[in-house]
């Protein structure tokens, strides 16, 4: 019980670290000003500004009355920036900042102007700075903001002189606007694929294609993306690499199958016109297939002599075919690599794979 | 007929137009009564007791009255029994004319006087004995005196002293114009038929002090408002111990003027400011705020805006002028002078400098708050003052 309890204690004590641990003081020498490690990017097209927050701490013992620093910004994404005090502490106070937009320097002063003899500045997000995008930008790399010297950092002491204060810089970098999105690779509607490396990937002219993260799906089938991705900007789609490895899939079950199909013992179900012609040819299901499949297991290979392992169909393709009685393979061929429609707009979706030879579904698992 | 009368008497008036005001002092003497007084006692018998009779520091004698009177009337010189000067009573008072007059004409002159009881009539500076022409001590005995060489083109200072100790009371004056043989007595007819010339209360040669300049800010701008003194010394006196002849403030655009009948020939003079520093605002403070964005300072800045004197900018200075605002600071931290001011027109060359300049000038402390004028050379001057925590 006193175990579970001092974990309780240090929970509680490690978790307003973690939430607000990039922008509190590193140490309690001296007030600090902040810069958060990331900040949120507007997207290109929204009608809103950028905004960030620089924060004041002070876990020393020295009173401050007030502050004056500087800090500079990418001059080649952002138009002049304004600033606002936050009220941190207290209306009191008068804010005056200068911007140079030549160089993307701002300088920043906020001084105590009641009349209180105690008053000692509060920590919080004490300014906002709203920068918006320049009328050329469409999207690049964009620099973080970073602490300056073109205004010496002082805070106001108690006797009314100048003490150094601190500058914590934990990154200022400016991030995209979060893309997320589940994609669920099915080999039917109730079988899921496992193991399928499941790549997002951008594009900002629709045809040179960046690769932004992988993901290998689960035993659910689903490859989760939550990406800084600003899709007003860029375009996204999945792909998934061919060359995969069906081999689990195949088994002398598929093989008969196949032959009985040939043989006309039972029916091809939409899905089998894919699935029972591993040789992809023209004339459809024939004992070449049923022999291909035979031929892979006797021989132990992991390839068929001309064709990948795996076909991939769009959610929409794959009902056709499902709920189809003849070949839609004549129309609907099926990707070795896949390639997904624009997934813009959209937060997840359902793509299926089919073995081929896999007359009985077993599908990759 | 008539009117050719009128303008024969009126045209003496017409020809000279001139004035025939002087000063006159009415003293009490004696205490009032037969006890004498601190140096005099009776007549006076000599010019150092009529000295004492006359000088209001010595116990005995009392103002009646300081006023000015029309020389030619019966308040002025006019002849015995017509003699009527304001007076507190008929006996122990004293009776002092004095001024200045131009003869009419250049030349020798002759001057008798005639007074119950004693008198001295002076012109000064002419090099007689105590500047006396004529005297009596005791009464109505005549005096005379030729041979008094005057020039049409000057002004000359008189005095006539007169006293009356006791019973009756009377004076009477006269003159002799150059290659004249008659004399005249002042305000009676013939005299009017040969008028003696101009007379002054003021000294008409004097040149009156005049001074005018501003008090202005940092920016150059007028500062309303402030105190401004001039003061005077004895001319040639040796040391410094002016005091305070006039005093005034600067209007809205921090300009200020004295015109005084001092004389220029008496005193030597100086324009004393003292300026003070005003409650400091938001707007001035605000604006030091911005100021610190600038890259650049002046040397004004050193003095206004550095109020925490650690010879350089920051939001420090713009908090203690906010403290001082507040009242909760009544002088800034460090020391510093919390007002410098320079003349233009005696140190030019300092708020050339300093209205310019970016380095650091407050280490020349403490000069141009006093401005020795000499009219020969200027009596406009343009003061300018640095105050902490004013923009102005």
């Amino acid at each position: 019980m006193k175990l579970k309890n001092t974990f309780i204690v240090l929970a509680l004590l490690i978790a307003p670290l973690t939430i607000f641990g990039q922008t509190s003081s590193p140490d309690t020498t001296k007030p600090y000003i902040i810069f958060d490690e990331t900040y949120s990017l507007e997207s290109t097209s929204s009608s809103s500004n950028t905004t960030f927050d620089i924060y004041y701490d002070n876990t020393s013992t020295d009173v401050s009355k007030g502050i004056q620093f500087s800090f500079n910004y990418d001059k080649d994404v952002f138009d002049e920036p304004t600033l606002t005090y936050n009220n941190t502490s207290g209306p009191a106070g008068y804010l005056s900042y200068d911007v140079d937009s030549t160089n993307g320097i701002v300088k920043v002063v906020w001084v105590y102007t009641g009349a209180s003899t105690t008053f000692n500045m509060t920590a919080g997000n004490m300014f906002t700075v709203n920068a918006p995008f320049l009328s050329s930008y469409t999207n690049a790399s964009v620099n973080d903001v970073d602490f300056t010297t073109n205004l010496t950092a002082y805070f106001v002491k108690d006797d009314g002189t100048d003490g150094v204060l601190g500058t914590s810089d934990n990154g200022g970098n400016f991030i995209e606007p979060v893309f997320d999105y589940v994609a669920t690779i099915l080999n039917s509607s109730t079988n899921p694929a496992e193991s399928i490396d499941v790549i997002l990937q951008k594009s900002s002219d629709g045809s040179s294609w960046i690769d932004v993260d992988t993901i290998t799906t689960g035993v659910d089938g689903i490859a989760t993306f939550s990406e800084n991705l600003d899709q007003d900007y860029w375009d996204t789609r999945i792909k998934i690499a061919s060359g995969l490895d069906a081999s689990a899939a195949l088994s002398t079950a598929d093989a008969n199958m196949i032959a009985q199909i040939v043989a006309g013992v039972q029916p091809t179900s939409g899905v089998q016109f894919y699935t029972a012609n591993p040789n992809q040819s023209a004339s459809g299901i024939t004992a070449s297939d049923s022999y291909l499949v035979f031929s892979r297991l006797a021989q132990g290979t992991s390839t068929y002599p001309s064709n990948d392992d795996v076909l991939f169909f769009t959610e929409a393709q794959y009902n056709t075919i499902f709920n189809s009685s003849s070949d839609q393979s004549g129309t609907i061929s099926g990707q070795t690599e896949f390639l997904s429609p624009s997934l813009n707009g959209t937060t997840s979706g359902n793509f299926y794979l089919l073995v081929l030879g896999d007359a009985n579904g077993t599908g990759l698992n | 007929m008539k009117r050719l009368l009128l303008l024969i008497l009126l045209l003496p008036i017409f020809m000279f137009g001139q004035t025939t005001t002087v000063n006159i002092r009415s003293l009490k003497t004696h205490h009032g009564n037969l006890s004498g007084g601190d140096g005099y006692s009776g007549n006076a018998n000599t010019h150092a007791e009529f000295d004492n009779m006359v000088n209001l520091s010595s116990n005995g004698t009392t103002l009646h009255v300081d006023t000015t009177v029309d020389i030619l009337s019966t308040q002025g010189l006019r002849g015995n029994n017509y003699w009527n000067p304001p007076r507190w009573g008929s006996q122990r008072f004293a009776i002092v004319y004095t001024g200045w007059f131009k003869p009419n004409k250049t030349g020798n002159y002759a001057f008798k006087s005639r007074t119950d009881d004693s008198h001295e009539f002076m012109i000064k500076g002419l090099g007689y004995t105590d500047d006396i022409i004529t005297k009596h001590y005791g009464y109505n005995v005549w005096n005379t005196r030729t041979g008094v060489y005057l020039d049409k083109t000057q002004w000359y200072e008189f005095e006539m002293r007169i006293q009356n100790y006791g019973g009756q009371y009377g004076a009477q004056f006269q003159y002799r114009i150059p290659n004249s043989s008659q004399f005249n007595q002042l305000g009676g007819s013939n005299g009017s038929q040969h008028p003696f010339g101009e007379w002054s209360a003021t000294n008409p040669n004097a040149v009156p002090i005049t001074a005018s300049g501003y008090i202005k800010g940092a920016e150059e701008v007028g500062i309303a408002g402030q105190t401004v003194y001039l003061k005077t010394q004895n001319k040639n006196q040796v040391g410094f111990s002016y005091t305070t002849q006039a005093t005034t403030t600067t209007d809205s655009n921090g300009y200020y003027s004295f015109n005084t009948t001092l004389n220029y020939s008496d005193y030597d003079f100086t324009i004393d400011i003292n300026p003070s520093v005003s409650t400091l605002t938001t707007s001035d403070i605000n604006w030091f705020q911005d100021r610190l964005f600038i890259g650049t300072f002046s040397s004004k800045d050193y003095w206004r805006m550095d109020v925490n004197n650690t010879g350089t900018f920051s939001v420090s200075d713009i908090y203690l002028m906010h403290q001082r605002r507040w009242g909760n600071i009544t002088n800034f931290i460090g020391g510093g002078q919390e007002m410098w001011n320079t003349n233009f027109w005696q140190q030019p060359y300092v708020w050339n400098a300093v209205k310019v300049d970016t380095d650091d000038k407050t280490i020349n402390n403490g000069y141009g708050i006093w401005s020795l004028f000499d009219l020969a050379n200027g009596n406009q001057t343009t003061f300018y003052l640095l105050r902490a925590g004013h923009k102005n």
